[in-house]
This record gives structure tokens, sequence and C-alpha cells, in this order.
């Protein structure tokens, strides 16, 4: 990733909005759209109307980028839905601090500090192959102003 | 016997606690092993009051016959039958069924073994007089037990492919078969058939008598079985067979020797008499109803000649029909009585049916039409009732196709009436489907309708398209009636809409326009049908009798009058001149542009919102299939067109470009101002695509505004809000519009104005300065999809004469687009979609290309391949939403990248391979096609586990793609490196059992092509052998030892599965055929394996048969090879 990439992932949207609007129809199963409030992933999508002569609406169940709730809305396919802005980008792992809070290298060598190790079955993933000595990087995942590690590879450099 | 007596009552009592319970389960399991069980047995029969033992004694008495018949003498085992029916006939009183049942199941086993030893059978015959004696006793519980036996030994011959478990060779069975169908099968019929006589003589209500209603009950089902019987007529091979025997109604078909029974009329009076006994009666009707189905099946070598044919249905004719002059049907057998009817004409074609006496066939007709136009009310009530079980609406549907046969062929009938007929059941159906005043059809629902409920279009296609045969049959009626209901229907919608422009429409309006639509819904389908046919991957033909209809009209026609109308969609037909005088197919096409027109109009009013999006789809597809059919005709195909036809829509026709035109606005303006319903926009694209699928409207087409108007449509990019399919499509039928034009220049300009602007936008964007930058802006992305959609469709857009071409403009995107991948790899929404065009080059344009460029597409593969690897190994995803198979989409789309590129291998010419051919390049191709194929192999064995395999579609896919691999290039399998290898045939064993039937054929078959290749050309000493050895044996410490996490070996191997019959039967071919190929790598191997199972077996007349079963497998095996 080149440097000026890394700079604008890390901070460099301040005056970009986080979502946009789109019509509902446009949107695809896979992709993401914010219910009531959350940011999701489109896991299902389909159309149902009213009547059978009546205008398609849009039934999705999306799941909540970070939390991994379960969400529903329907919406005539006319109308617009936002969608959430979602960037995704590669840190090397440097170390976890003892409070839980990871430090990830940009590419410029710039530290990041501020994203938590995430919980569960991940979490003890990344710091037991941490302490193992392995090389890391991680995928960290952006949208509405959260963030969360969301995969780790090994670092082939 | 104490300690069977307390197990028999654990297992059979309530509230034992779960330890007892399996020990006494054990216990019987046990019993069914023991040797020479028959003493055992007679003992428990005699003293066990306990029914489960009895039961037990029973199943173990047929284990011990079929097991150890080859040790018992003759006489033994007719003594033992005797004692059986003995014990069944003197105990019957307190003896319950189940054990009764087997008991006779047991007998009838014997006598089937023993005449498979005799022929003739005379035991059988005699065995036969003595229960038929029983039948004909006054005690009725001798009679049941004889017509069980009678049932239980019909049903020991009835199948020949699923009986091996009784020791027989399926030749033996089948041999036994027709030696009893043709003997005693019928001995049993005419007996039954004089019983079902004697008690039909009963003049009392049957069923207050509780003994003679039971009797009734098993002689009519024996009568049933044995009309449903399949007779073996031909020699088929085993596989056939068992398609035979599956067939759940198999028409009646005897052989010769049946002859005089089904011809003497008192048979079919008989039955229909007993059903008329027992119409009312729901336990038995179904049964006798079913004979007398069957007996309208009667066809074969019985009816040998027409005289013989026409007696046995006239016959049949005059008790059917009396039944239904003097029935009025009831709703249970409205199915019996359709299919009754579609039997007879299935197997009477009309070329009988018109040597029918004097009325006769008449009759027959009349009877058809009342009972199909009864039964489509009857339907359409069902509909309203919203029933789940359609038993009009079926029965419909029957009564249809019974139709079909005589309008098929009805040159030899009196082809006035069937008109007549044909127009009645036309009329009823539209009634059926219309509103009022012009029909019955009740209010549309309201309710909410999800997309998984099935469109009319699709769910009763096959009615209409018999509906469209016989409103050809009357084409002047019926398209005059679809016109006058179509110009109505305007009118009104028209009125409708301008008051709604006005403001001036209200609620009660909203539901007149509800019920409107579903009217002119229903006529739009009822048309489509009528006029055009379904014409699945063959030319679409005008129907002749929509040609004879022009040409019959033409004298009358005002062509001036008729080009008028269709050139005026925005004007009433009412408001041309002498428009009555128009051609009336030409008029009915012309109320179509108009409907269409009328929606435009009320687009262009803001009225889009009072359309009706299902209306518009079959709009569409109405429009779709007018194209196909009617659009610029082939004139060679017919012997005549009318003028009217040819001027309208013929080719060099004015009317022709103008309606081509006129389409493509159309699907323009679906396209901008109703992208939001994705059903017709599916519907509209189609349409686009259909236009474009041929040369004569390509080449039109690119001469009309439209198209270009079209094209800055999508250059405009103001379609963002078109679905990805849609957008695709579009592109499709854009390019495809271009594909026969044989002046290439024009072609070239044409792709000059269609393509290089989407090309090029797209390399400028990735090439900018500023995109390294801006990739993560959603716009920019959004770009890059809608791009990579673009290319998709122009994918999608080849053809065998363009693709060449078009692959030589999108080559520069690819190597483009491997970088995208590069960029975007943590976004799967793009990785997918960059993969799936991929998947479609290599689907739809790698067969068509040269060698060179193939090899470009084999190079651009491999690139990808390492860009996606470059990211995803060593990967793990820890996405909450990490649940089902879209989480691996990408995987999927790259094996389906593999098999895709290895379609194309030059190989024993198998393979499709159509691109033009330079000699001297082809070696380097081959080359280039395995080598991307294994190194995706190596790329994609690292991401193969356990619990991936367990996606089916991913699972299938993936076997199908390493079989595929293993059948074309088996040497390099077994170059692969060792791990990769050790985890692709551990892959292939967990195929063997753990998955669906179809993956574990394809496994039995990798093992097949391997193991065939290993045998003949690797040396003993080959690695690859000591890998495919466990396959043969299994290898113990290598199960023993391999850890819980990795695709572990932990199944018996392929012999050690079908010795244990742990081979579901569907897999079993396959199964024997990858035994055969390992016993022929691994000889010794085999014989020690056979050695070492033979010394386990302490018994040695067991170990003996064993011996000689698996010693002439192998010599068999041996001379085979």
């Amino acid at each position: 990733m080149s440097e000026e990439l890394s700079h604008d992932f890390e901070g460099g949207d301040a005056g970009a909005s986080q979502i946009y609007p789109a019509q509902c129809s446009s949107l695809r199963k896979n992709g993401y759209v914010v219910i009531k409030g959350h940011p999701c992933k489109i896991v299902e999508m389909s159309t149902s109307k009213t009547g059978k002569h009546g205008h398609a609406k849009v039934h999705m169940v999306g799941i909540d980028l970070f939390s991994g709730k379960k969400y529903e809305d329907i919406c005539p396919s006319t109308h617009n839905m936002d969608v959430p802005v979602v960037k995704r980008a590669d840190y090397q792992l440097v170390d976890i601090s003892a409070d839980g809070y990871l430090s990830l290298m940009l590419e410029s060598g710039e530290l990041r500090e501020d994203i938590k190790l995430p919980e569960g079955d991940l979490g003890a993933d990344i710091k037991q192959r941490f302490e193992g000595g392995e090389d890391m990087l991680l995928t960290v995942m952006k949208a509405m102003g959260e963030e969360t590690v969301v995969a780790i590879k090994q670092n082939s450099k | 016997m104490d300690q069977l007596e307390k197990a028999a009552q654990i297992v059979s009592g309530d509230g034992v606690a779960q330890e007892q319970r399996r020990e006494a389960e054990q216990v019987f399991l046990q019993l069914r092993n023991t040797k020479n069980p028959f003493n055992l047995c007679r003992q428990i029969l005699e003293t066990s009051k306990t029914e489960y033992l009895l039961f037990e004694a029973a199943i173990l008495l047929r284990l011990g016959i079929i097991r150890e018949w080859s040790t018992l003498s003759r006489e033994d085992i007719i003594q033992l039958r005797r004692y059986i029916l003995h014990y069944i006939v003197s105990n019957q009183t307190e003896k319950i069924h189940c054990v009764r049942e087997m008991l006779s199941q047991v007998v009838a086993i014997i006598v089937k073994r023993l005449s498979v030893e005799e022929d003739p059978c005379e035991d059988r015959t005699q065995f036969l007089s003595e229960v038929e004696q029983l039948i004909s006793m006054p005690d009725n519980n001798m009679r049941m037990i004889g017509c069980s036996i009678i049932n239980a030994l019909m049903q020991e011959y009835a199948v020949t492919v699923k009986s091996t478990d009784v020791g027989l060779t399926w030749e033996t069975h089948f041999k036994a078969k027709k030696q009893f169908e043709g003997t005693d099968l019928r001995r049993i019929f005419l007996f039954i058939v004089s019983m079902l006589g004697e008690v039909i003589k009963y003049e009392g209500d049957i069923k207050i008598n509780a003994e003679l209603y039971s009797l009734l009950y098993k002689l009519i089902t024996i009568a049933e079985n044995t009309l449903t019987w399949s007779f073996i007529s031909l020699h088929l091979p085993k596989r056939l067979m068992s398609v035979f025997e599956q067939d759940q109604n198999p028409s009646l078909r005897p052989s010769q020797q049946w002859k005089e029974t089904f011809l003497d009329p008192n048979i079919i009076q008989l039955f229909f008499k007993i059903y008329w006994r027992v119409r009312g009666d729901w336990g038995i009707n179904c049964h006798a109803l079913n004979c007398l189905i069957q007996l309208a099946s009667l066809n074969g070598t019985v009816l040998s000649n027409r005289p013989v044919r026409i007696k046995y249905l006239t016959q049949y004719l005059e008790c059917l029909f009396s039944f239904l002059n003097n029935a009025s049907i009831m709703d249970e057998e409205v199915l019996g009585i359709s299919n009754i009817f579609r039997k007879l004409l299935l197997f009477f074609p009309p070329s009988i049916l018109s040597c029918l006496p004097e009325g006769m066939f008449q009759q027959l007709i009349d009877h058809l039409t009342a009972l199909t136009c009864k039964f489509a009310v009857g339907a359409s009530r069902e509909e309203l009732m919203d029933q789940d079980d359609q038993l009009y609406m079926e029965a419909f549907e029957q009564m249809l196709q019974s139709w079909s046969s005589i309008l098929a062929e009805n040159n030899s009938l009196q082809s006035e009436q069937i008109k007549r007929n044909a127009i009645a059941i036309f009329d009823t159906y539209l009634k059926c489907h219309l509103g009022p005043p012009n029909g019955t059809r009740h209010p549309v629902d309201v309710d909410e309708i999800t997309d998984a409920v099935q469109s009319d279009r699709l769910g009763y296609k096959d009615q209409l398209t018999l509906i469209g045969l016989c409103g050809r049959e009357a084409p002047e009626h019926s398209i005059s009636v679809l016109t006058k209901l179509l110009e109505e229907q305007i009118t009104k919608l028209r009125l409708l809409l301008s008051q709604a422009a006005s403001n001036s429409m209200t609620i009660a309006d909203n539901a007149v326009m509800e019920s409107l639509y579903e009217d002119i819904h229903w006529v739009l389908l009822t048309s489509g049908h009528v006029t055009t046919m379904d014409n699945e991957g063959e030319t679409a033909l005008i129907p002749s009798e929509v040609v004879s209809l022009c040409i019959k009209s033409a004298p009358s026609v005002d062509m001036e009058a008729t080009l008028n109308l269709l050139a005026n969609p925005a004007q009433l037909p009412g408001d041309i001149p002498n428009s009555c005088n128009a051609d009336p197919v030409i008029r009915l096409m012309s109320d179509i542009l108009r409907l269409c027109e009328t929606e435009s109009q009320a687009l262009t009013a803001n009225l889009g919102h009072l359309l009706s999006p299902e209306v518009s789809s079959s709009l569409m597809w109405f429009l779709r299939r007018f194209c196909l059919t009617f659009l610029l005709p082939n004139e060679s195909y017919y012997s005549e067109l009318s003028i009217s036809l040819t001027s309208s829509f013929g080719r060099d026709s004015e009317g022709a470009v103008w309606t081509l035109n006129y389409l493509l606005k159309t699907v323009e303006k679906n396209l901008r101002l109703r992208s939001s319903e994705p059903a017709l926009v599916e519907d509209t694209v189609n349409l686009l695509v259909t236009m474009a699928d041929s040369k004569e409207r390509g080449i039109l087409l690119m001469k009309s505004e439209g198209l270009m108007e079209l094209v800055n449509l999508q250059h405009s990019e103001t379609l963002g809000t078109l679905s990805s399919a849609a957008q695709r499509g579009l592109m499709q039928g854009l390019v495809m519009c271009a594909a026969d034009i044989g002046d290439a220049e024009a072609k070239n300009k044409y792709w000059n104005h269609v393509l290089d602007p989407v090309i090029n936008q797209f390399r400028v964007l990735v090439s900018s300065e500023t995109f390294p930058k801006q990739y993560h802006d959603e716009a920019v992305k959004r770009k890059v999809l809608y791009h990579i959609d673009n290319f998709v469709g122009i994918v999608q857009g080849c053809l065998i004469s363009t693709a060449q071409c078009l692959f030589s403009r999108v080559i520069v995107v690819l190597e483009d687009i491997v970088k995208i991948l590069d960029i975007y790899h943590n976004y799967p929404i793009v990785v997918e979609s960059v993969m799936e065009l991929f998947v479609e080059c290599g689907r739809r344009m790698l067969c068509f290309l040269t060698p060179a460029a193939s090899k470009q597409l084999y190079k651009a593969s491999v690139e990808l391949v390492s860009a996606y690897a470059k990211h995803n190994l060593g990967k793990r995803n820890l996405d909450p939403q990490a649940t089902d198979e879209e989480q691996f989409r990408d995987l999927q789309l790259l094996i389906e990248l593999l098999t895709s590129l290895l379609s194309k291998v030059p190989f024993n010419n198998d393979f499709i391979d159509l691109a033009p051919n330079t000699p001297g390049e082809e070696p380097t191709e081959i080359v280039a096609g395995a080598d991307v194929c294994l190194f995706g192999l190596n790329i994609i064995m690292p991401f193969i586990s356990r619990d991936l395999l367990r996606l089916p579609t991913l699972c299938s896919q993936y076997f199908k793609m390493v079989t595929f691999i293993a059948e074309i290039y088996p040497s390099k399998i077994c170059e692969l490196n060792e791990e990769l290898l050790n985890n692709l045939l551990a892959s292939i064993e967990l195929g063997l059992t753990t998955f669906a039937p179809d993956v574990g054929i394809l496994s039995f078959d990798f093992l097949v092509v391997l193991g065939s290749h290993v045998h003949r050309h690797c040396p003993p000493d080959a690695p690859i052998r000591a890998k495919l050895k466990p396959f043969l044996k299994g290898n113990e410490e290598q199960r023993a030892v391999a850890p819980e996490t990795t695709l572990v070996r932990l199944h018996p191997l392929v012999l050690d599965l079908i010795l244990c019959q742990q081979v579901n039967s569907d897999l079993l071919q396959s199964a024997s055929a990858a035994l055969y190929t390992m016993i022929c790598c691994f000889q010794a191997e085999y014989q020690e394996l056979v050695s070492s199972l033979l010394r386990c077996q302490s018994d040695p007349d067991t170990g003996q048969r064993l011996a000689e079963a698996l010693f002439i497998t192998e010599e068999r095996g041996l001379q085979v090879v």
C-alpha cells in the first residue's frame, strides 16, 4: 500500500461523508446498507409487492458489521436508503498493550494505538500468534466512525 | 427362551431405562445372526405369547431361509413351508397382523425360490390351488389369510431390480418374473375376478357387512396390483428395467397370453359395476377407480390389430358413457376421471378414434369438452379458496393434455366439430380468468406477495400452451375475441389515466384499475400463446393457423388501413379510418403497441406510479415472443405468407424498421424510468437481447436511431440505479447487435462507438494519478463495479463469430483488472466481480479463441490467481457474518474459473474447441491450459478443508474440478508435490462417503481415472502407488495418527465400503468400477487382503463361500485386464 493511501485511510477523510444515499433497487446482496442506524452487510434480499399489480418493495436482512446483530428493513424500491462508506486497510501488528490496545503500523512508519484487540476467538488467536512471534498483517474495517479488525494474515514480507 | 421373553417385554414396554433397552435390542440383533434357527423359531412361535418376540421369530425365519437356502434340502424346505402355512391358518385368531404378514412373506419367498429351481412350476401351481381354496372358504379369516399370501407372492415377483437381498442374481429374478406373469399371475387375476363377481352379487349395502367389505377391499387391491403390474415386454438392460419398475403408474401392457382375458367384455363391465357400487366409499373407491384407469391404458401385443383395438375401445367407451350419463361427478373422483380420458387418448390415438362407430366419437368429444369446461370452472373456484390440494386444477390440466393429442392430429377427425369444442374450451378458460362483465373471476387479492410466489407466466405455462392450441384451432374466433377485449381494455385504461391526470380519480377507480390490469395481464398471456408457440431452441415460426387466417382474410383487407393502424399506436382503432378492414393479426399486434404507447404516455405524464409492473412485464414477455416469431421472418420457411405480414414485419419492409425502433424506445424508456422494478427490468433486458440475437434484426437495429439513443443512455451513466444483472444484460444486447454484420468496417465502427468509451473510461480511471489515493472512495468503487459489469456484459454478448474480435478489445482490460483485484483485495464485492468476469471469459469466449489468444487468457488467469493467492493465502477472515456459502464465493468462483479453463483441451477431440486452427501452435496451448489448472490447484488445495467442503455448492464444484483434472491430466496429478497430493487424496477419501451421492460418484470416478493411469503407465515403485494403495485396503496406522484438524483418513476404503454395504445403491456402479481399478493396480495386495479376510472367518462353510465369491471377482477382473 502506498504512503499517501495509508494516510488517506487513516485520517484524511474527515470531511467526507460516512454515508451516501442509493436507490433501493440498486443495492446488492453482500453489499452494505444502513438499517436502523447500523452499518450492515446485506445477507438477504428479496422483493415483494402489495397485490399482484403493486410496486416492488425491497426486503433486506443485514448483519451489523461490528456487533454481528441482525437487522431487517423493508423499503419501496424507488426510495433511497443510506449506504455506509466502508473502508478496509491492512496494518502491520507491532504490539499489544496490557490494556488490550493494538499498536499498528502504517507503511509510512506512523503508529496508531487506538484500536482494541477484538474480543472472543479472533482476539485470542491474534494474541496467541503474536506471542508466538508471528509477524502479522491485520485488516481493519472502518464504517460510520467505528473500526475493528476483521482479518489476519501472516506478513509475507 | 426366558431371556428372549424378558428382552421382548423390555423392548415393547414403556418407561424402560435407556441402558436396559439397548441391551435388550442387542439380544435381538444377535438373535438375527443365529445359525440354523429353524427349530428355535418353531419353539418361539409355538410357545411365546409376546407379540414382539413372535415378530422377531418371523424375521429370523426369513433371514435364515435366505442365508441358508443352499444348505437345506428340498424336502426340508417344503416341510417348513407347510408348517408355516399350517401355523398361520391354525393360529389365526390370536395372532397379530404384522406377524401374519411377515410369515406370509416367508412363505412367498420359499415359493419363489423353489419355482426358480423348477420349470414348469408344479409346486407353485399346487400351492396356489391351496391358497385359492382358502379364499373360497366361508370363514372370513381364512379368506384374509389367502389374500395376504397372494399379495406377498405378487410382491416377491413384482420387482427384479431392488430384490438382490434374497440371494439371487438379477437375471434369475428377471426370468422368474417373466415366467410368473405369463402363467400364474393370470390365473390369480381370473380367480380374483370371479371372486369379485360373486361379492358384487350381494344386494345389500356392502359397507354394513364388515366381513364382505374387508374381503372386497383385499380383492380389489389384488386386482389393482395386477392391473398396475409392470409387465416385462423386452429384454432391457438392468438400468432401464429399474426405470420401468419405479414408474408409479405404468400402462397396462400384458403379454400375448392375456389376450382373451382382456377382450372379454365382461371384465370391463365388471370393473365399472364395482366402481359404481363403491363410488361413495373413501376406503375403496380410489382402488376401484385405479383399475378403470389401468384398463383405459391397455396396449401392446394384446391389442394386436386395428379391429381388436376398436372393439376393445368401443366396449370401454360404452361403459364409460353410461357411467358419465348417470353420475353427477364428485370432487374426489375428478382426478381419476380426467386420468381415464388422458390414458384413453394417449393409447388410442385419433387414427383409431376416427374409426369408432357412428356417433361414438362425437359423444366422446362432447364428454371431453363438457368435463374440461367443468374442471376449468372448478379450478378457478379452487383458486379462490386457496386450497393446497388443487384437484380440479390438476384434472383440468389432464383434460387439456388429452385434448392436445386430438388437436395435434385433427386432420383425421371431423374438424368442424372439434373446432366448435375448442372454441367452447377457449371461451370458458378466458371467462374464468377475466373479471366481470366479460368473465367470472373474483376480485384480485391485495395481499403481500413475495418474489417466491411463482409467476402466472410460469405457473400456468402448460395450461396456456394448450389453451393457445385450442385458440389456434379457430384463430378467426380467438384472435378477434382477444383483439376486442384488448381494445376495450386500452380504452378503459386511457380513460382512467386521464382521470388521474386531472386528479379526478376516486378510490373506487383504484379497484377498477386493479381488476383491469389483471384482465389485461391475462389477455396478454393468452394472446401470446395463441399467436406464438414455445420454441425452446428451435427457430420460431409463425403458427400455420395464424398465417392461414391472414391469407384467408387477405381479399377483404385494406392494406393502407392496416399499416396506418400499426404506425399510429397513440390513436385508438376507432379513430383510424377503415380500421375494421385491417388484417386481424396485425390489428392485434398493433393493439399491443397501443398498450406500450399508453404506458409510455403515462410515464411522460408522471403517472408511472399508477402503472402495473406485472402488466408491463407480461407486455415485455409478449413482445419478446413477437420479436422471435413475427419480426423479419425468413420467408423461405413458409410455403406462403400473407402480404399483410410481409409488408408489416417482413424483411425490407418499412413496418419492421419502424416496429424495431419503437421497441427500442420502449426498452430505453423502461430502463431509464422504471429501473426500480427488478422483474420488469429483467424482462426488458431479455427483450433487448432477443431483438439483438438475429442477423437480420441486428442489421436493422444498427441502422435505427433508437439504438444510438440506447448507447448514449448506456454511456451517460445515468443508469446507476440498474441492478448489476440489468447492466450486464444491456451491454450484452448492445454488443450482440453487431454480431452478424458482414461489413467488417461497419462492425468495427459500431464497436468503436459502443465499446471504446466504456473501455477507455475504465483505463483512464485506473491509470489516473489520483486513483491510488481515491480507490477507497465509494464513488470510485461504484464506478469500478459499473465498469466490470459492462465488461461482463460484453463477454456475455460474444458469439462464435465475434469472440476473437471482442477478446482483442477486452484483453487490455483483463490485464488492468488483475491490478484492480490487487488493489481491492480487501473488498469482497469487487474481488467477486473480477472473478466473475474471468469465469465468463473462460466459459463463453475461450472455446472460440485462437491458440495465441487463449494463451493470453491463460496468462491473465495465472496472474489473477497469483494476485488472489498473494492476499489470501494464510489469511484468516474474522467477519462476523462468516456463516454461509457467500463467504467463500471467491473460492467457488476460482474453482469455476479453473474448470472453465479446462474445457478447452484438444484431447481425443472430446472437448469443445471451435477456434480457427493454426497449425504448429497447439502444443504450447496444451501446456498452457494444463499449467494454469495445476497452478490453480496448487493455490486452491491449501484452502480446502473439511469444514469448507460441507458447503454443498462449493463441495460439488470442487469435486467436479478435481475429477475433471484427473481425467485430462492424470500424469500431472501424479507429479504433484507430496503435501498437496496428500491433501487431494484425503479430500477424495472424504468425498467417497461424507457428502451427497453426486460427490460420491465423482470421487469414485476420480479413483477410476487416476487408477487406470497408474496401472497402465506407472512403474511398480512409483510413489503414487503407495499413495493410492490405502484406497484398496485402508491404512490403519495412518488412520490412528492423523490429527483431527486436517482432512482425516477416517473411513475404511473402497473394498470395505462395498463389503460392509455402506455404499448407497446409486453409487454401486461407480464404486465397483473403482474397486476393479484398484484390484488391477494392486493384484498382490488384493490377494493378500482376501486371504486375511478368509483367515478371519471361523466358519469353514462361510469361508468357502466368501472365497468363491471373492476369487471369482478377481478372476473375472484379471481376464478383462
